[in-house]
């Protein structure tokens, strides 16, 4: 098992020969509290080689469970969210997929991540053996509401994965605006 | 004799099945061990070890097939190969939500009323952010464990909150609104939504928007009356006389109020 830091990324097919299923776990910590709370959601984006989400169907999420291929599904148990991802199913015309987390723009009181302890993002086999775990950094997270978390991407006949840890303080409106979703 | 069982059945709409994997065709039978009748005179009956039914020569006889095929296309023949890649993988069976019978998408229709009472959300408008609706008199609930509650846009509430896991109202009145969570859609079953004396106006976060007049032409008063069918809610607009009550409007929708339980009682 790997750890991983922000901007840093490692293959996965050139390193495990014959991987064709990931799981992609998901799991946070939250600051209890008696009001209110942020409620994180996992999200996967399938994108094109332009960056773009193919279509606003290639998009799982908890009410949109399964892409329009069956080749990315939400499974859940052990994290907070599992996402399991058929690699050799994959349509050739997506190039990347993006796992995010966002806080739900809930109107009473959305809340931030600022509230999270810790987020991480895990890349497993499909039986569940840990590859490559990337945990957010902690810092002034009390204006972020939606954050990339890490992504797989074509490289060379395979596939990688990247860090990133990206946030965004303008939620899921500025993610729907960058992968060109209506949202 | 074996049945071709990897072809969808797509003459029979209202029957479904739960997906199994793709199985491996039997072994190829020699020719000479065609035994069954053909019904098609016009396939070749060499390597056809069973009935075939409106097949084209190309799918049938030079597949090996050795079962029943009823107009099976040379692509769902089992014996076609595939890349991997490219072979479609097993898909789980459609949900309620994929078996609806037409209706508007959410934001197609400006106004709700007798012309046009139904709406539909996508799995997107349904689960992102609040259900907000304006323009409310009081606002009920079902949830998924049939609890059902009332909130009035006054402040005076009847039967029974259901809290998320987000410590929020399930449904209920903010700031003159109606709101709904639509993180926890899962755990709603239906909403009714009465009129007050403005139009209500229902929203969601990506802006898609529809309005119900507070009143139809004959007087009735308005009631947005939601249902969640698998991952998507329906809004629909009814219409109950004006001067009703709340009760007697939730008991015309079959709401019965859920008497709410002492938790200090229930935790001795």
């Amino acid at each position: 098992m790997a750890s991983m830091v922000a901007g840093s990324n490692a293959p996965l097919t050139a390193e495990n020969p014959g991987l064709e299923k990931v799981l992609l776990g998901i799991g946070w910590d939250m600051v209890p509290s008696r009001g209110p709370q942020a409620e994180l959601v996992p999200m996967v984006i399938m994108c094109g080689t332009d960056g773009r989400a193919v279509s606003d169907d290639h998009l799982v999420f908890f009410n949109q469970i399964v892409s329009p291929e069956g080749s990315i599904s939400f499974a859940g148990a052990e994290d907070q969210d599992q996402i399991d991802v058929d690699l050799s199913r994959v349509p050739d015309g997506v190039h990347k997929i993006v796992v995010l987390l966002y806080v739900d723009p809930e109107v009473r009181g959305p809340g931030t991540f600022g509230a999270v302890k810790n987020a991480y993002l895990r890349v497993a086999t499909e039986h569940n053996r840990e590859l490559l775990r990337f945990t957010v950094p902690r810092g002034n997270l009390d204006k972020i509401n939606a954050m990339i978390l890490g992504e797989l991407y074509r490289h060379a006949g395979g596939w990688k994965f990247r860090a990133l840890g990206q946030g965004y303080e303008a939620g899921l409106a500025a993610v729907a605006a960058d992968f060109k979703l209506k949202l | 004799m074996a049945v071709n069982r990897t072809a969808l059945r797509t003459d029979i709409p209202y029957l479904s099945r739960r997906p199994k994997p793709v199985v491996q065709p039997e072994p190829t039978r020699p020719p000479s061990a065609s035994t069954a009748p053909s019904l098609n005179p016009g396939a070749s009956p060499a390597g056809s070890g069973g009935l075939t039914i409106g097949a084209s020569p190309a799918a049938s006889p030079s597949t090996g097939s050795g079962g029943l095929t009823l107009g099976a296309s040379p692509a769902a023949s089992p014996s076609t190969k595939t890349p991997a890649a490219a072979r479609p993988g097993p898909r789980p069976a459609p949900g309620a939500s994929e078996r609806l019978f037409p209706a508007p998408d959410f934001g197609s229709i400006r106004e709700l009323g007798e012309a046009n009472p139904v709406v539909r959300l996508n799995a997107r408008q349904s689960a992102i952010g609040s259900l907000l609706v304006a323009g409310v008199r009081s606002v009920a609930w079902e949830d998924q464990k049939l609890t059902t509650g009332a909130h009035h846009s006054e402040g005076h509430a009847a039967g029974t909150a259901v809290l998320t896991p987000g410590n929020r109202p399930l449904a209920g009145i903010q700031d003159g609104a109606g709101v709904v969570s639509l993180r926890h859609v899962r755990l709603l079953r239906r909403l009714l939504f009465v009129a007050g004396e403005t139009p209500l106006t229902v929203g969601v976060f990506d802006g898609a928007a529809a309005t119900v007049a507070a009143r139809n032409d004959a007087g009735l008063r308005s009631v947005l009356y939601v249902v969640r069918v698998g991952a998507v809610l329906e809004l629909r607009a009814e219409f109950v006389p004006a001067d009703a009550s709340d009760a007697a409007i939730w008991a015309i929708f079959g709401f019965t109020m859920t008497i709410p339980l002492d938790r200090r009682v229930l935790q001795r």
